[in-house]
């Protein structure tokens, strides 16, 4: 640094604070650079020079650490080291546990889905159970036709008997007109298995029926099944039976003369 | 940083750090607190340090001059900055100059037991008065009367001693 005018009016006024205790450290390095570079100065600051360059040089001389103190400062840092490794290891021990436990749920989860997908179907096997109970009680019960069916093929009425095997239909019944084909229910159709529809059945009734299942296509019809299937749950096999004998009379009737009582249709099951 | 360039880069600064610590004023057990309780923060703190090497090694002195003053501010209640009454100008004479290295701390050492203190903080540990107020329970003002003092009276020292 060079010992110009400006240097030295500033060298004097820094020291001036410094000896006030208003200097920063700032100004202190650099009154120990301007003391260390400068060639010529007056007298004044000359004076000022060896007690700063004295400063500075204490300052900055190294202290030897004994060996008792390097060997504990050693020791300490070793054991933060360890110490943070063991955490690592304890964090990452934590997120694979978390990890393993999700894994764990989402599978459970899963499985118990499954399970639920699977109990829903079982409403199939309690349907055909039902329906087996229901042919089972009613040997008697033959697919007849209601003079309204016979009127509109659209709301025929097929009640037909569970067969074991699949069933043939006789060209005869194919050609029946629902108009003038009347069937009286008769234990003895009923027990042959035969069954005899108003008017012919599409291909997928036709399936359904080969199956065994029971094809409704009236509201009404469909009510009887259902309310008969509900009260054989309810373990009301009597009063079923004779509901729907009832019924079977009631038609039996509309049937051997539909002029009268028509309110006779209007069967409550 | 890793734990080599740590070891090559912060440990080797320790001796700095100790001795500013003990030119400070604070005793050999309490500079060596200082300088563990510095080392691992440094540690803890490794991957935000900055590379270049001079930077480096002004980061660790600031780190170490903090440290310094949680050490004094630990001591405070022993810490007396009061300043005592000062000795007869005689006892300089008496004084066993040791060579040049030593001979500024030893002038220091027979200053008044406030300004000596204050002095070093400021000298050695690069404290600002603010910094000094805060580690031994004094105003600032109180401070910088000290440091005017001690300053003062020890260019009056060396003046002495370099008139000898």
């Amino acid at each position: 640094m060079k010992a110009d005018k400006t240097n030295i009016d500033k060298a004097r006024k820094l020291l001036e604070a410094w000896y006030g205790g208003q200097s920063h450290a700032g100004s202190e390095a650099w009154l120990s650079e301007f003391f260390a570079t400068a060639d010529a100065l007056p007298a004044d600051l000359e004076s000022e020079r060896g007690m700063f360059m004295a400063l500075q040089e204490a300052m900055t001389q190294p202290v030897k650490m004994p060996e008792d103190v390097k060997a504990r400062l050693d020791e300490a840092l070793q054991e933060e080291m360890r110490r943070e490794r063991h955490s690592i290891w304890r964090r990452r021990r934590t997120w694979i546990s978390g990890a393993a436990c999700m894994l764990l749920l989402i599978g459970g989860a899963l499985t118990v889905r499954n399970l639920i997908d699977n109990g829903n179907r079982q409403p199939d096997t309690l349907a055909s159970v039902l329906k087996s109970k229901v042919t089972d009680t009613l040997p008697d019960l033959t697919p007849m036709l209601t003079s309204e069916a016979a009127t509109d093929t659209a709301t025929a009425v097929h009640m037909a008997k569970r067969v074991e095997q699949p069933k043939k239909i006789a060209e005869s019944e194919k050609t029946v007109k629902p108009k003038k084909h009347r069937v009286r229910p008769t234990s003895e159709a009923g027990q042959n298995g035969e069954a005899l529809y108003a008017n012919a059945l599409t291909d997928e009734e036709r399936r359904m029926e080969a199956m065994g299942y029971r094809v409704v296509r009236s509201e009404r019809e469909a009510k009887a099944v259902v309310g008969f299937v509900m009260a054989k749950v309810e373990e009301n096999v009597v009063e079923s039976s004779y509901r729907v004998s009832e019924v079977v009379d009631r038609i039996d009737c509309v049937i051997s003369d539909p002029t009268e009582n028509r309110q006779a249709k209007n069967y409550e099951i | 940083m890793g734990e080599k360039e740590f070891k090559d880069q912060v440990l080797a600064l320790r001796d700095l750090m100790y001795g500013m610590a003990l030119k400070s004023g604070l005793s050999a057990d309490e500079a060596t607190d200082a300088v563990q309780e510095t080392q691992l923060r440094l540690w803890r703190r490794r991957q935000s340090l900055p590379g270049d090497r001079r930077e480096l090694r002004m980061y660790c002195l600031a780190a170490m001059r903090n440290a310094c003053i949680e050490a004094f501010r630990r001591r405070r209640n022993d810490l007396s900055l009061e300043d005592s009454p000062e000795q007869p100008d005689d006892r300089a004479d008496e004084v066993e100059y040791r060579d040049t290295k030593h001979r500024i701390e030893t002038l220091m050492d027979e200053l008044p037991q406030g300004q000596c203190q204050a002095l070093k903080m400021s000298c050695f540990a690069g404290m600002e008065t603010a910094e000094i107020a805060e580690a031994t329970g004094q105003t600032e003002t109180n401070v910088r009367q000290l440091l005017s003092r001690g300053r003062k009276k020890l260019k009056e020292l060396w003046t002495r001693y370099e008139s000898r």
